[in-house]
C-alpha cells in the first residue's frame, strides 16, 4: 500500500506531497527532509529503491525532479517503479511535453492527476487513455481556458527557469524534459 | 543570465492564465498565485522564503475573513493556501473555508474545496465532521462529477464513526450505470474495509458482484478488497480460485481492450494483483494450487519482453510459484528466472533477484549455492540496500558452521549504518542467531553479545537484554559449562569497565551491572570491593540514567560481602540518600539495610539462587497481614489499574479528594509487576522468597527464535519438503559445471596475478558462508575433495578444512545445549504467566447455573481445518489421508469423547473434528465451553501399533492468550500403540475480534511433524450474562462504547423480533433479559467478565440493533456475528 507520494526537486523543494497515512504537520516536514536526504545522495548506479524507516521508497529521477513513492516493504518494487513512469507519461501527455515549470505552476492540477491514478493508497487506474479522458472531462469544466498551457514554446520556458538550468543533471534519464 | 530571467517574466503571465474568464479582477487574482510561485522560485535563502510566505499568509487571512470575498476569489485563495501548506507552512485558519467552499461552491469551486480538504485534513481531524453533510448531498447529486468528487474524498479521508451514514449511498453506487462511479464506489468500500472492517462485513456478496462486473476496471478495483479478505481468511475464498484463474488467463491471453496495455503488456498491475491473490489461496493447499499451475506456466512464458514491467510480473509469478504447493516443473522454471535476475547487469533486477532468493532459500538452499559468487560480490556492493538484502539472505541460511562469518558481516554493516530502524531490525536478527543455538563457543558468544549491545545501543528491543540475562541465569545442561560462560562474561565486563565506559549504552551498562552483581563471586581471588569500585565509576558519568543507577545499586547490594565492599557501597548509598526519585531512593535504602544485616542478605539474596527452582507466591499472600493492618488504619483498598481507569472515565471529573495513604509496601508489589526494574530480576522477587522466574518468562514470549527453530534442527537444515529437483540442481550445476565466475577463475589460475588472490579470498568467504548448506551428504563446495581440493590446494586449505574439522566437536558440545534450548522454548510456550485472569468463584457459580438453561445447542460445524501438514520427507510416503479420515469420522465422537478429563465432562462442548493425520498420528480437536475461558482439547491418537516417544503438542496464537491446563498436558513421554493423549489449552480473547486463528504443531522427539490451524469465532468466547431488567438498565447507562445498526429484513413486525431474539439466543448464546412489545434486551459477556448489552427494536421491516459495552471493540465485533446470526436464520 502507498504511504505517501512526493515530488521534489534536487534542492529539496516540494513540488507535490500526497499523504495516504496520517501524520501531523511537523512529522510531514521531517519526512520530506529525510526523503530528500536519503534519495539525493544516491548514485545513478544504485537501485531505485531505498529502505526508509519501516517502509521503502521507490524513486525515479526525471530531469531535476525526484518522484518518490513510499510503500510497504512487502510490495513489489518494480510494479511501483513502473507506476511512477506511467504517471509521468500521463503528465507528459496532459501537459504536452511536461517540464518542471508545468508542475510548479499547475501544482493543483497535478494533484488531480494523482487522485485519478492513485486512490486510497492503491494504484487505481493504469490505463493512460482512460485517465486522460477523465482529466479532459474535468478540464472542460474550465471551458475556454485550456489553451493557456500551450501558448509558448517549452524550450523557452525551460531555459528561462534559472533553477532548472542550475540543476541540470549529468547523465541518467535526463534531458531537460521529463521523460 | 539577466536576459534569460527577463524572458521568463514576460512569458509568465500567459502561462499563469489559470482562470477561465479574462477580466481585470481575475487577472489580479491569478497573478497573485503567479507572483507567489515566481517570487519563491527566485529566492535563494530559506529565511527570505519564510518572510515572504508569512506575508502571503497574512494577506490570505485578511482576504478569507472579509465578507466581500466571492467564492471565485476564495477558490484562488485556497490554491495559494495549498501551496503554502505544501511548502510546510501552516495555514490552519483556511481549513474551515476549504470546507465551506466544498459545500457552497459551484462544481469548479467545489473541486478546489474538496482538493484542499483532502490535503489539509487527516482522518481524525475534528473539522471533517462538518464535511459529512456535503458529502451526503453530493453523493445524491445528479451531476456525475459531483458524485465522483464525493467518492474520491470519501476514499481518502472520512471519519470512521460516520461510515454508517454514507454506507448505503456508496452501496447504491455499486449498481450505477457509469463504470467510473462503480469503480470509485468499490474503492471507497475498500477504504472502509481497511479502517472499519466490521462495518462492511454484510456486503460481501456485493463485492462478488463487483468482481463479476462487465467492466474490467471495476473488477480490478474489487481485487484490492479481495486481496485483503483472502489475506485474512484464505479458506473462505478458495471457491473463487477458479474465477481468479480464469480472469488471469484472459488477461494474459490479451483478451482485454488495448486501453489496458502498458508498453504492450496487457494490464500488468492487474496481473500482479491476481498473482498475489493466487499465492495466498494456494498456500498450503494442494488442490487449489493444482488449479493454477497452468496459468502460472503461461504467465512465465508470456512475460518475455525485455521491459521492467514484465520483470515485475515475473517476480510476482516466481513468488507465487514458491508459495503454493510445489510443482517441480514450475519450480525449475522459476529457479531459472531467479538466476536470470541475479545475474542481470541491471542493478534493480539484481536486487529483486536477491530478494527472490531470500524468499526461496529455505525451501531450496541449493539455489543460493549456485549463485554464491554473485552473493559474495553483492556483499561488498556500494549500494547499502543491496548489501542489506544480501545479509538478509545470509541470515536465512545461518547454521552453526557459518554463523561466525555471517555475524561478522552483519556487525560490520551495523557499525556503518546510522539508521535507527536498521539497527533495531538487524539486532533483532543478530541476537537469535548468535544465541547458543549456533554459537561456536562461549567466548565467541560473549564477545558477539558485547558487540551487539554496544552497537545496538538503547534503540534495540527491550527483550533482547532480558533474554540474554535469562540465558545466563538459567543456564544449560551442564553446570560446568554454565559456570564457564558466566565467568567469561564477568571477565570481559571487568575488562570493559577498566576502559572508558562513557560511550557504552545504558542497556549494556545495566546488563553488565546485573551480571557482575550476580556472578562475580565465580571469579576466584576477586575482591568484591574492587567490583563495587568499578561500578562506582560507572555512576560518575553524566549521561547515566536513573534506571541504570538502580541496576548498579541493585548489583552493589549483592556484593557487600566484605568490609571493603560494604564501605564503598555505603559511600555510594549516601550519595543517593536524598534523591527525589522514589525507585532510586528505595534501592538506596535497600542497599544500606542489606549491607548492614548479613543474615537478611543471605536470606534475601542467596548466592546462585537463580538456578534453583523456587515456588512463586504470585498471590502475595505473605503480605496479607500487612495489608489488613493498613486497611485497618484507613488506607484505600487496592484497585487494579484497569478498574481505576474505568472509574475515572465513568466519572470524567477531576478527583479533588486526597489519595489514600501511600504505603511503602506498594513498592514490592510494584517491583513484581514492573518488568523494567532491575529488582524484578533478582532483588525484591528474592524478598518474597522467589527467583527471577516471572519477569523473565514474561519477557520471553517475544523471544524471536521461533522462525529459526523450525527450519534448523540439531543436525542442521531440516528441509520442510523434499526439494523436487534436488539431485538435478546439486549434481551438475553447483559442483561439476563451474559458474561463469568459477570458470574464469580457473583459467586465470595458471597466470599468477592479483585477481586470483582476490578471487580466492572470495572463494574462501564463499566456502565459509555456504558451508553446511544443502542436504546432509554434501557438506560444502570447498570441502568436496574430488572436485575442489586440487584447485585450492595452495592457499585455501587451512581455512577450508578448519570449519569442517571443527564441526563434529562443535555439534557434540552443543547438541546437549540445543535440546536444552528446545525444552526451554517448550516451557515458554506452554506456561506463560498471567494468562488467565482470576475470576471470583461466586460469579463462576452464577454463570454455570444459567448456562444449562440458556444454551440449547452448540454448533459444532464451525471448526475449520485450515491446513494439512506437509508430510515429513523422512518417511517418504504418507498414509492415504482420505481413507483414514472417513474411517475416523464415524467413530470419532464415541472413541475420543471418553478421553476428556472428568473435570470438563459436565461442560458444554462442540463435536469432535479431525484436524490432520499422518505418520501414525492423528489429531482431532474439540471446544469445551468453560465458564471463564474456552478450553481447546487436542486429541493425539496413535493410529499405529508401535508406541511413539516424546510427543508434544504446541499451540500459539497472535490474537488469543493461551495456556496449557497443566504442565503434563502438552507433552507426553510415551504414546502407546492405538493410545490417545489429550492436550488441553485454556484460551482467552483479550482484545475482541470477530475471529482468531490458533496455530499448532505436533512434534515427535524434537522434530515438528504436523502443523494445523484452527479458526475460532468470537462466539466461542461469548457466554450468557444473566441480569435483571433493573441491573440491565443501570449497566446500559454506565457503558460508554456503543454501535447501532439498522437491518432491513422485510418481515412481519411481531415475528421479526421473536425470531431474531431466538436466533441470537440459540446461535450466540445471549441471555434474553426481557422482551417488551417491539423491543428486546439481551446480555452476554466475553469471558472473562466483559459484559456487552444488546437492545433490539423492530420497526416496520427494520430491526435496529444497538450494542453497548465498556470496551471499544467488543460491540463492533459482536454486531457482526449478530447480523450473521439474524440473516442466516
Amino acid at each position: 500500500m502507498i504511504r505517501f507520494i512526493l515530488i521534489q526537486n534536487r534542492a529539496g523543494k516540494t513540488r507535490l506531497a500526497k499523504w495516504y497515512m496520517q501524520f501531523d504537520d511537523d512529522e510531514k516536514q521531517k519526512l520530506i527532509e529525510e526523503v530528500h536526504a536519503v534519495v539525493t545522495v544516491r548514485d545513478a548506479k544504485h537501485t531505485n529503491f531505498v529502505e526508509f524507516r519501516n517502509f521503502k521508497i521507490i524513486y525515479r529521477r526525471y530531469a531535476g525532479l525526484y518522484f518518490c513513492i513510499c510503500v510497504d516493504v512487502t510490495d513489489n518494487n518494480l510494479a511501483y517503479l513502473e507506476g511512477i513512469h506511467n504517471f509521468v507519461e500521463v503528465l507528459n501527455e496532459y501537459f504536452h511535453n511536461v517540464c518542471e515549470l508545468d508542475l510548479v505552476f499547475n501544482f493543483y492540477k497535478v494533484y488531480t492527476v494523482v487522485d485519478e491514478m492513485f486512490l486510497a493508497g492503491e494504484i487505481r487506474e493504469t490505463s493512460q487513455t482512460k485517465v486522460l479522458k477523465q482529466l479532459l472531462m474535468l478540464q472542460s469544466l474550465d471551458a475556454d481556458r485550456a489553451s493557456g498551457v500551450a501558448t509558448h514554446t517549452h524550450s523557452e520556458r525551460l531555459q528561462c527557469d534559472p533553477r532548472l538550468c542550475a540543476v541540470q543533471p549529468s547523465g541518467s534519464i535526463a534531458n531537460t524534459r521529463l521523460k | 543570465m539577466s536576459d534569460v530571467v527577463e524572458k521568463t517574466l514576460t512569458a509568465l503571465p500567459g502561462l499563469l492564465s489559470l482562470d477561465s474568464q479574462p477580466g481585470a479582477a481575475k487577472l489580479s487574482a491569478t497573478s497573485r498565485l503567479g507572483t507567489l510561485v515566481r517570487s519563491i522560485t527566485e529566492l535563494t535563502s530559506k529565511n527570505e522564503e519564510e518572510k515572504l510566505i508569512k506575508k502571503e499568509l497574512a494577506a490570505i487571512k485578511e482576504q478569507v475573513s472579509s465578507p466581500n470575498t466571492t467564492l471565485k476569489q476564495m477558490k484562488e485563495i485556497m490554491v495559494r493556501a495549498i501551496y503554502c501548506e505544501m511548502l510546510g507552512y501552516e495555514a490552519s485558519f483556511t481549513y474551515i473555508h476549504a470546507i465551506k467552499l466544498a459545500q457552497q461552491g459551484s462544481v469548479l469551486e467545489k473541486r478546489v474545496g474538496y482538493l484542499a480538504v483532502s490535503l489539509f485534513l487527516h482522518e481524525c481531524h475534528d473539522l471533517l465532521l462538518l464535511l459529512v453533510n456535503t458529502v451526503l448531498k453530493d453523493l445524491q447529486s445528479t451531476n456525475l462529477i459531483e458524485v465522483c468528487m464525493a467518492l474520491t474524498v470519501v476514499s481518502q479521508i472520512f471519519p470512521k464513526d460516520m461510515i454508517p451514514a454514507v454506507l448505503p449511498l456508496v452501496e447504491d453506487k455499486l449498481t450505477h450505470c457509469k463504470e467510473i462511479i462503480r469503480r470509485k464506489a468499490v474503492l471507497a468500500l475498500y477504504k472502509f474495509y481497511l479502517i472499519a472492517p466490521n462495518q462492511v462485513q454484510h456486503i460481501h456478496d456485493k463485492f462478488r458482484r463487483a468482481l463479476c462486473d462487465k467492466d474490467p476496471g471495476v473488477m480490478t478495483a474489487s481485487l484490492h478488497i479481495y486481496l485483503q479478505l483472502v489475506k485474512e481468511r484464505p479458506e473462505s475464498y478458495r471457491d473463487l480460485t477458479e474465477s481468479f484463474v480464469t480472469i488471469l488467463k484472459q488477461v494474459v491471453g490479451g483478451k482485454l481492450p488495448v486501453d489496458f496495455n502498458y508498453h504492450s503488456v496487457p494490464a500488468p498491475w492487474l496481473q500482479m494483483q491476481l498473482l498475489r491473490i493466487l499465492a495466498l489461496l494456494g498456500k498450503e493447499h494442494q488442490r487449489t494450487s493444482e488449479m493454477m499451475y497452468e496459468v502460472l506456466d503461461e504467465s512465465l512464458r508470456r512475460a518475455e519482453i525485455n521491459h521492467n514491467i514484465t520483470y515485475a510480473i515475473l517476480y510476482e509469478c516466481v513468488k507465487t510459484i514458491y508459495t503454493i504447493h510445489p510443482k517441480s516443473e514450475l519450480l525449475e522454471k522459476a529457479a531459472k528466472c531467479i538466476g536470470k535476475f541475479v545475474l542481470s547487469p541491471k542493478i534493480n533486477l539484481k536486487y529483486l533477484g536477491l530478494k527472490a532468493l531470500t524468499y526461496v532459500v529455505q525451501q531450496d538452499p541449493n539455489l543460493a549455492l549456485q549463485h554464491q559468487m554473485t552473493i559474495i560480490e553483492c556483499l561488498d556492493h556500494t549500494d547499502p540496500i543491496i548489501k542489506r538484502e544480501t545479509l538478509e539472505l545470509l541470515y536465512r541460511i545461518t547454521n552453526s558452521q557459518n554463523v561466525s562469518v555471517i555475524v561478522e558481516k552483519m556487525l560490520d554493516f551495523l557499525q556503518q549504518s546510522k539508521d535507527e530502524y536498521t539497527t533495531i531490525d538487524l539486532v533483532g536478527k543478530l541476537f537469535p542467531i548468535s544465541c547458543h543455538t549456533y554459537a561456536p563457543d562461549n567466548s565467541w558468544f560473549i564477545q558477539t553479545m558485547n558487540a551487539i549491545f554496544s552497537m545496538g545501543g538503547d534503540v534495540m528491543q527491550r527483550d533482547i537484554p532480558n533474554n540474554f540475562l535469562r540465558l545466563l541465569a538459567e543456564g544449560f545442561d551442564s553446570d560446568e559449562e554454565d559456570r564457564q560462560l558466566r565467568l567469561l562474561a564477568v571477565d570481559s565486563y571487568l575488562l570493559l569497565l577498566q576502559r572508558d565506559t562513557s560511550g557504552l549504552p545504558q542497556r549494556f551498562l545495566q546488563v553488565i551491572s546485573w551480571v557482575l552483581g550476580e556472578f562475580s563471586f565465580l571469579k576466584e581471588g576477586l575482591e568484591p570491593g574492587e567490583v563495587v569500585g568499578q561500578l562506582t565509576k560507572v555512576l560518575d558519568h553524566d549521561a547515566i540514567t536513573v534506571e541504570t543507577c538502580c541496576w548498579v545499586l541493585a548489583a552493589m547490594s549483592k556484593l557487600c560481602g566484605t568490609d571493603c565492599a560494604l564501605h564503598r557501597a555505603e559511600k555510594v548509598a549516601q550519595r543517593y540518600a536524598g534523591c527525589l526519585d522514589t525507585v532510586l531512593r528505595q534501592q538506596t535504602v535497600e542497599l544500606e539495610l542489606l549491607g548492614r544485616d548479613l543474615d537478611l542478605r543471605t536470606r534475601v539474596l542467596p548466592q546462585h539462587s537463580v538456578r534453583d527452582h523456587l515456588e512463586v507466591d504470585s498471590s502475595l499472600s505473605f503480605l496479607d497481614g500487612f495489608v489488613s493492618d493498613a486497611l485497618a488504619c484507613g488506607a484505600a483498598p487496592y484497585k487494579p489499574p484497569h478498574q481505576r481507569q474505568e472509574e475515572l472515565s465513568q466519572e470524567k471529573i477531576l478527583n479533588y479528594e486526597p489519595y489514600g495513604l501511600s504505603l511503602p509496601i506498594s513498592l514490592s508489589a510494584c517491583n513484581l509487576t514492573d518488568r523494567q526494574s532491575p529488582t524484578a530480576l533478582s532483588l525484591s522477587s528474592g524478598l518474597s522468597g522467589n527467583s527471577a522466574e516471572p519477569s523473565l518468562k514474561a519477557g520471553s514470549n517475544s523471544l524471536k527464535l521461533e522462525g529459526v527453530k523450525r527450519v534448523w534442527g540439531k543436525q542442521g537444515y531440516l528441509p520442510e519438503k523434499e526439494p523436487p529437483d534436488e539431485a538435478l540442481a546439486l549434481e551438475p550445476s553447483s559442483f561439476l559445471a563451474p559458474s561463469p565466475q568459477q570458470g574464469a577463475a580457473e583459467s586465470h589460475q595458471t597466470v599468477v596475478s592479483p585477481t586470483i588472490e582476490q578471487d580466492q579470498e572470495k572463494r574462501q568467504l564463499a566456502s565459509s558462508l555456504f558451508v553446511g548448506l544443502g542436504s546432509q551428504n554434501t557438506p560444502c563446495l570447498m570441502g568436496k575433495p574430488e572436485t575442489s581440493s586440487q584447485r585450492f590446494r595452495r592457499k585455501a586449505r587451512p581455512e577450508e578444512f578448519s570449519a569442517i574439522s571443527k564441526s563434529p566437536a562443535v555439534s557434540s558440545v552443543f547438541s546437549s545445549s540445543n535440546s536444552a534450548m528446545d525444552d526451554l522454548l517448550d516451557d515458554v510456550v506452554s506456561e506463560p504467566i498471567g494468562v488467565c485472569p482470576l475470576v471470583e468463584p461466586a460469579v463462576v457459580q452464577n454463570h454455570s447455573d444459567s448456562m444449562s438453561d440458556a444454551v440449547p445447542a452448540v454448533d459444532a460445524t464451525e471448526l475449520v481445518v485450515a491446513s494439512e501438514a506437509p508430510v515429513s520427507s523422512l518417511t517418504g510416503g504418507s498414509m492415504p489421508l482420505g481413507q483414514l479420515s472417513s474411517q475416523l469420522g464415524q467413530d470419532l465422537e464415541s472413541s475420543l469423547a471418553s478421553h476428556l478429563p472428568g473435570l470438563l465432562s459436565g461442560l458444554l462442548r462442540s463435536g469432535i473434528e479431525e484436524l490432520c493425520s499422518g505418520e501414525g498420528l492423528s489429531l482431532s480437536a474439540c471446544k469445551v465451553y468453560d465458564d471463564d475461558a474456552l478450553v481447546l482439547a487436542i486429541f493425539l491418537s496413535n493410529t499405529s501399533d508401535s508406541s511413539i516417544q516424546e510427543v508434544s503438542c504446541l499451540l500459539s496464537s497472535e490474537q488469543l492468550q493461551l495456556k496449557g491446563l497443566d504442565e503434563s498436558s502438552c507433552s507426553f513421554t510415551e504414546l502407546k500403540g492405538h493410545g490417545v493423549a489429550v492436550s488441553l489449552y485454556r484460551l482467552v480473547m483479550e482484545a475482541p475480534s470477530t475471529q482468531a486463528m490458533v496455530r499448532g504443531s505436533v512434534s515427535v522427539g524434537s522434530q515438528a511433524t504436523q502443523s494445523f490451524s484452527l479458526t475460532l469465532s468470537l462466539v466461542d468466547f461469548i457466554r450468557p450474562l444473566p441480569l435483571t431488567t433493573e441491573q440491565y438498565g443501570r449497566m446500559w447507562l454506565s457503558f460508554s462504547h456503543d454501535v447501532k445498526q439498522n437491518l432491513r429484513l422485510l418481515e412481519d413486525e411481531e415475528v421479526l423480533l421473536d425470531s431474531a431474539v431466538t436466533a441470537l439466543k440459540e446461535k450466540l448464546r445471549l441471555h434474553i433479559v426481557d422482551v417488551i412489545g417491539p423491543e428486546g434486551i439481551l446480555a452476554c459477556q466475553l469471558v472473562p467478565e466483559r459484559p456487552c448489552l444488546l437492545h433490539c427494536h423492530a420497526q416496520g421491516g427494520t430491526l435496529v440493533l444497538w450494542l453497548r459495552s465498556p470496551g471499544a471493540d467488543l460491540p463492533d465485533c459482536l454486531l457482526y456475528h449478530c447480523q450473521k446470526a439474524i440473516q442466516e436464520r
